[in-house]
Formats: structure tokens, sequence, C-alpha cells
């Protein structure tokens, strides 16, 4: 194999020196021929040519030796790709038009399905985050999820199931920080012990928390270790305060630390202990889990399912008829957006389908001025489908340069994309996690697209423009073709402009739901006090 | 004597080939002559099909081909048997030996 290649290869870059070689070859054979019919008796002259009768065609046994060489089909390869641009670059009007139509439908499908990328198909960064499960309470009559559970729940799941490892419980809270610079409004998280453990993150600096520490102990994410604190290698053991309370520092989160993946829009930069209520309706915690690897999701659901039914028995008055629903963390923190992304997409398909219906509409009107020059290579001997393979090469050159300018644009977009996600959306808290980028799932993404665009717009213009036996009706059917491809382009037109019509109306709907008062004039704003300095009036 | 010549089946050329080179290094005139030599001048090959059979076993790796000087002072490309050739040329053998057995076998008593 290796050495099938290597001569290929060889064949290939070295192609004077076996040119020169198969030449003297061939050529010494025949003076061996010539050699021994002189022995045999016959003059120079006459010997000289029997031996070249002998021989034959000289030119057409290279070309086979050639043939066994192995790299015709690279270099037929090569000769469409140089004659596809020199073609391209004659026609730059249609060339420019045909690029750019395509950068525009190829290059929002890379920014979209860079946005899905990010929000979707990437792994939450944490370890092994398939096996993260979020837990919701639902009620059973309505079916309705709720989001919370109470902190006896939380317990009494922890201890009764064995299908999770691990599992945790948190909410989220905000802190007033003050000290020795200007006071600052933070977004915090409470947590029960363990939540670190059960992410597979082990903080940078110092430990997390444990059962027995005392409730004013707290973790600092690095942004904020480094914003406020200047980085200082010491702060473990040191004191700050937290809603004018003393609280000590067990430890220093990892940079880029963004938990929960689904907290729309905000940004916990100080983790605290969770306070237990020991009140079991009072539903205030969200609550995390890890699978037992080997363990399937049925199975977890069946257990949760019959630990509910006995909490439901034993403590009737808050837990009756109450379920527990299972979700992966990844589908949990974008549940809101999912079908969002996919409409988007969809709508940048629609575009793309109309950018490469209007190209091959292009292609079959050049179609008509290359007739002649198609009519020639036919009859010096190219077959149907080495010209169908010309024109699908130049194809592919337009749909490349076209991916590439694309892929150009999307990169320029990204940014706008970016800051065009509204906050408060899971769609946010993910981009601004994990960032836009044209990584390398987004490059395949885009060479397949490219490929495919390629086929949707250069097959029917290929398989039209050398039909055999161009005859009068001919011209009359691509005509035909053409008024189809517009009459196609129209409708997907349509159906986008529809699907934004619509969704334009239910937002004008939203916008004039009537409140029960006036909004005109109005603003909203929050102020935090803090609690110890304000008493409850 | 010219009508005792047959033309070589489809396949076997690559199997002379193969056999006359594991002999010693031969170039490509040689192999043919030898070839009808050992034959008693029954089997003739033809130019046009020796030397793009060459390159193709050469690409194969089945011989290898060596530039040298041949006995009246003339440059010749020789080719010899490479291991992997020899390995083919005793399956091809084999094979071939099979082949004729069976249609012997078929010839007398059928």
């Amino acid at each position: 194999m290796l050495s099938d290649l290597l001569f290929r290869l060889r064949a290939f870059f070295r192609r004077k020196s076996m040119e020169a070689e198969l030449d003297e070859e061939l050529h010494a054979h025949v003076a061996y021929q010539v050699e021994k019919y002189i022995q045999s008796g016959l003059t120079r002259e006459e010997a000289a040519r029997r031996a070249r009768l002998e021989f034959g065609g000289l030119d057409q046994m290279k070309e086979e030796c050639r043939d066994s060489w192995g790299v015709t089909l690279i270099e037929a390869l090569l000769r469409d790709v140089r004659y596809g641009l020199r073609q391209l670059r004659r026609n730059p009007g249609f060339t420019a038009v045909a690029v750019l139509t395509l950068a525009l439908g190829i290059g929002g499908n890379v920014a979209v399905f860079s946005l899905l990328d990010t929000v979707l198909l990437r792994p939450l960064p944490y370890s092994h985050p398939d096996r993260l499960y979020m837990f919701f309470p639902v009620e059973a009559k309505s079916q309705r999820a709720m989001v919370a559970s109470s902190y006896p729940n939380f317990q009494d799941w922890h201890e009764q199931s064995h299908a999770f490892q691990a599992m945790a419980a948190f909410h989220g809270e905000s802190f007033n920080l003050t000290g020795a610079t200007e006071p600052e409004r933070l977004d915090g998280l409470s947590i029960t012990p363990g939540l670190f453990a059960l992410l597979g993150i082990p903080p940078l600096l110092g430990r997390e928390f444990s059962s027995n520490d005392n409730p004013h102990v707290v973790l600092l994410t690095y942004e904020l270790w480094h914003r406020r604190f200047g980085g200082d290698a010491g702060i473990i053991g040191k004191s700050i305060h937290l809603e004018g309370r003393t609280y000590t520092v067990l430890g220093v989160l990892p940079p880029h630390f963004h938990f929960p993946p689904d907290r729309w829009g905000s940004a916990p930069e100080v983790l605290v202990p969770v306070i237990p209520n020991p009140e079991r309706g009072w539903n205030y915690l969200r609550v995390i889990g890890r699978l037992v690897p080997g363990v399937s999701e049925q199975q977890a659901r069946t257990e949760m399912k019959g630990i509910a039914a006995r909490l439901a028995q034993a403590y009737p008055n808050t837990n009756r008829d109450q379920g527990i629903a299972l979700d992966q963390l990844s589908q949990a923190a974008v549940s809101d957006v999912r079908q969002t992304v996919w409409v988007l997409l969809g709508a940048v398909a629609f575009v793309l389908l109309i950018a490469c219906t209007n190209v091959a509409n292009l292609l079959l009107s050049q179609g008509a001025t290359r007739e002649h020059e198609i009519a020639i290579r036919t009859a010096v001997g190219a077959t149907r489908s080495r010209i169908v393979r010309q024109l699908l090469t130049e194809s592919l050159l337009l749909a490349g340069m076209g991916g590439a300018l694309g892929v150009a644009l999307a990169y320029w977009t990204l940014p706008l994309v970016a800051s065009a996600v509204p906050q408060h959306t899971s769609f946010f808290t993910r981009v601004h996690d994990a960032g836009l980028e044209l990584n390398s799932t987004v490059f395949i993404f885009t060479v397949l697209l490219s490929v495919l665009s390629c086929a949707l717009f250069g097959l029917l213009p290929a398989w039209r423009t050398t039909k055999p036996a161009r005859i009068s009706g001919a011209s009359l059917r691509t005509g035909r073709i053409r008024g189809a491809l517009i009459a196609l382009e129209v409708a997907l037109s349509f159906v986008l402009l529809a699907g934004a019509g619509l969704m334009m109306e239910s937002l004008v709907r939203l916008l004039e739901v009537d409140v029960g008062f006036r909004t005109e004039r109005l603003l909203t704003m929050d102020v935090n006090l803090a609690g110890e300095k304000y008493s409850p009036a | 004597m010219a009508d005792e010549r047959i033309d070589l089946p489809q396949g076997t050329l690559d199997l002379l080939i193969l056999r006359t080179v594991a002999l010693g290094p031969q170039h490509g005139w040689a192999i043919s002559e030898r070839i009808q030599r050992i034959s008693s001048d029954v089997l003739r090959v033809q130019q046009g099909s020796l030397y793009p059979a060459l390159h193709r076993l050469e690409r194969r790796g089945w011989i290898k081909a060596k530039w040298g000087a041949s006995e009246n002072n003339r440059r010749a490309k020789y080719y010899d048997l490479t291991r992997s050739g020899r390995k083919q040329l005793e399956a091809e053998e084999s094979a071939w030996r099979k082949l004729i057995a069976a249609v012997g076998q078929v010839l007398e008593t059928a």
C-alpha cells in the first residue's frame, strides 16, 4: 500500500524525470531489437524499419504506461480546476454575483450554527456532564413541574436514592459586599456541601464546605478574588463582610467557573452554605444529582417515583400528589431556547435554499452561452459524464469560494450576534459562559454545507446544459425549468416572509397586552437595603 | 511457424514477468525475448502490453526498477523481484497450477 502511494506521488511530482525514463526505456527496447535483426543478417535500415513497425505506436504505448502510474485521475481533476478557474475569471460579473449570493446564504447559516453549537452542542464545562441531572417536583394533578424543593425533601431524596452517587442543592441570593473599598452588590449562591465534588471541579485554593462548617464561611470566584482582593494568595482564613456580617474565606474557585448553567443572566460570585429550613412545605432549593455510572435514566426515574410515593404517604399535608421529574442538566439549561435556535436555523436554511435556486438560475442562463463550447468539446470526443464533471467542478469552486467568504462574513458578524442575544435568557448565559466561536465543528459544518449547496445548485444546470441533441424544443424546456425555479424562489421567500410576519404579529400583541395600569412614563428600580441596619418596618 | 504462436491469455503476463525476473534482474526487451525463447517461440509478448504491465507491477511494489549498464554499454532499466513480489509469484503460480490441473481433468474425462 505504502509503496503504491509513494510511486504515485513520485509519478505526480517528478513527472518530468518519469517521462524521460519512459522515453529512454522504450527507445532502448527498439535499439535491442534492431541489433537482433542486424545480427540475423538484415541491413541497418531494414532492421530499423522492421523494429519500428513491430513496436507500433510509441505515443499510445506511453499513454498506457502513464495510465498504469495511476495519476491520470488526479491530473484530470487538476485540469478541471484550472479550466474552471479560467472560466470563472472570464465572467467576473457572474462569478461575483454567484459567490456573493452563496456567501450571504452560507454565512448566515454558519453564524446561526455557531450559536447552536454554543447553546446546544458543546458539553457543559463539568466532569462527565451527561450524568448530571436536575430534579423538579411535579404536581400530579396539573403535571406542572416546579423549580424548587424543600430542605427536608432534598434530604430524604438524598438518603433514600441509590441511583445517584451524589446530590446537592442550591439557591440564588444576593449580597452587599462592604469593607475597605466601595460597597458592591453581588450575585451569590447558597449551596449544600459537596456541590463541587459532584461537579468534578476542585477549588483552586482552600477547600469547599463540609457539613460541620459554621454558616458564616464563604467561597469566592476567581474573578471576584482578582477584582476585589488583588489575587491575594493569603486570602484563605481572612474575613470579608457580607450583609454586614463577617464571613471567613474558605476557598477560591478556578477561573471561568459558571454555575448554574441556567441562571438567566445572573453571575454568582460569592458562595455561602445553605441555611436549612426545617419546614417541608417551604420550597426554595434547586436540586442537582450525579447518576451512578451504568445506571440508566429510566432506573433513576423509577426509583425517584418510589421515593415520591413513600414521602406522599408519610407527609400527606405537604407531599400528597407530588412526583419528581428528572432532566439532564444540559437539557434543563436550555429548555426555554432549544426551539428558538432550531427555528433560527430553519430560517437561514430557507435563505440558503433561495440563494441556491438563484445561482442555479444564473448557471442555466450561462449554459445557453456555453452551448457552443460544449458542442465543440463533445465533437472532439468528450463524453457527457466528462463534461458534467467539468461543470460540477466549476460549481464546486463557486461553492468553495462562497463558503470561504461566508465564514469571513460570519466571523465579522459573530460579535453582533453575541451582542444581540437578550439578557435574562439561557441563550445569554451559554453565550456568556462558552462564547461564540468558529471551531472545528463549525468548520466541518461549513464544508458539508458548501458541498451540499453545490449539489443543490449545480446538478440540475449541469444535467440540462449537457443534454444531447439540443434542438429548438430543448431550449424551450430550459425556459420552463427556469420558470419553475423562479416559482420555487418566490414560494420560499413567501414562507420566510409569512413566518417573519407571524412572529411580528405575536410581538405586537405582546406589546398591546393590557396590564391593568398605564405603563407610559413608569420606570422600575431595585433598592437594596442591608438587612442588619434596617429593621423591618 | 508464425501460426504456432499464440497470444497470452488474460492475466498470465504478470505471472510470466514475475517468473522471469525471479531468475535475476532483467530489462524489458530481455524479458520478452526470454519468455519467447523459453516457450520455444510459442508465447509472444506484445510490447504494447509489456511496458504498462512492468510499470503496474512496479507500482504494486512487486518488482523494483534500477538503471544499470547493459552488455553493450547501453543504459538500461533493470527490473528485479521484491520480497512481496516473491510472495505474489508463489501465490499466482499455485493458482495457475490448480487451474490447469482442473482444466486438464475436465478435458480428459468429460
